[in-house]
């Protein structure tokens, strides 16, 4: 069930250089594993630490 | 991987763990818990995505801004809400670049103490220096 209103989302997201997805649940689950993992990557590599 | 940043999440509506029945949900105000102060690009974005989600339901959605240590601050709080579905949270990118920051010290899971719904936007993330700094790469 889709329940926003594209027209008006996307035309505030393009105010700032953003793009609507509005992708399911799996979806989201998939692309969050995906980014954890890229991110502990690239705080590891850079050796980046909480001030 | 130069686009490393550009492709980083910008705005996932997370709920605690929704046990409900369809039936009945929602049939009190839903709060939304954003990790931001009130006015910014997230937090403007999630008030349009609220509204809509309330009219939908018909039950308000309010806003719960909790800003503060990166976004965990709020992510806590939200971890530890009833999984009623009565408690969503609007995440941003650090909700999936803590885990890197604070390892084991991190005050919840962003992967077992919450249950996807939808990435709601993608937003570029630009990093920038005055010109006249010499830097080329």
């Amino acid at each position: 069930m889709l329940i926003i209103n594209l027209s008006e989302v996307c035309g505030r997201l393009a105010l700032e250089g953003a793009a609507f997805v509005g992708d399911s649940p799996e979806e989201l689950s998939a692309f969050m594993k995906t980014q954890i993992a890229k991110w502990d990557k690239v705080v590891k590599q850079s050796g980046a630490k909480v001030e | 991987m130069r686009n490393t940043l550009s492709s980083a999440l910008c705005g996932g509506l997370i709920a605690a763990s929704a046990v409900c029945t369809a039936q009945e949900y929602p049939v009190r105000t839903i709060r939304m818990i954003v990790p931001f102060a009130p006015g910014g690009s997230t937090d403007v974005f999630a008030r349009m995505v609220g509204q809509q989600i309330g009219e939908k339901l018909g039950q308000q959605v309010m806003i719960d801004n909790r800003a503060g240590a990166g976004g965990n601050i709020g992510a806590a709080l939200a971890a530890k809400a009833s999984p009623d579905g009565y408690t969503v949270f609007f995440a941003g990118a650090p909700f999936v670049i803590n885990p890197a920051l604070y390892g084991a010290k991190l005050p919840y899971s962003p992967t077992q103490d919450f249950s996807p719904i939808s990435l709601m936007a993608k937003a570029p993330q630009v990093l920038t220096v005055h010109p006249s700094v010499p830097a080329q790469t």
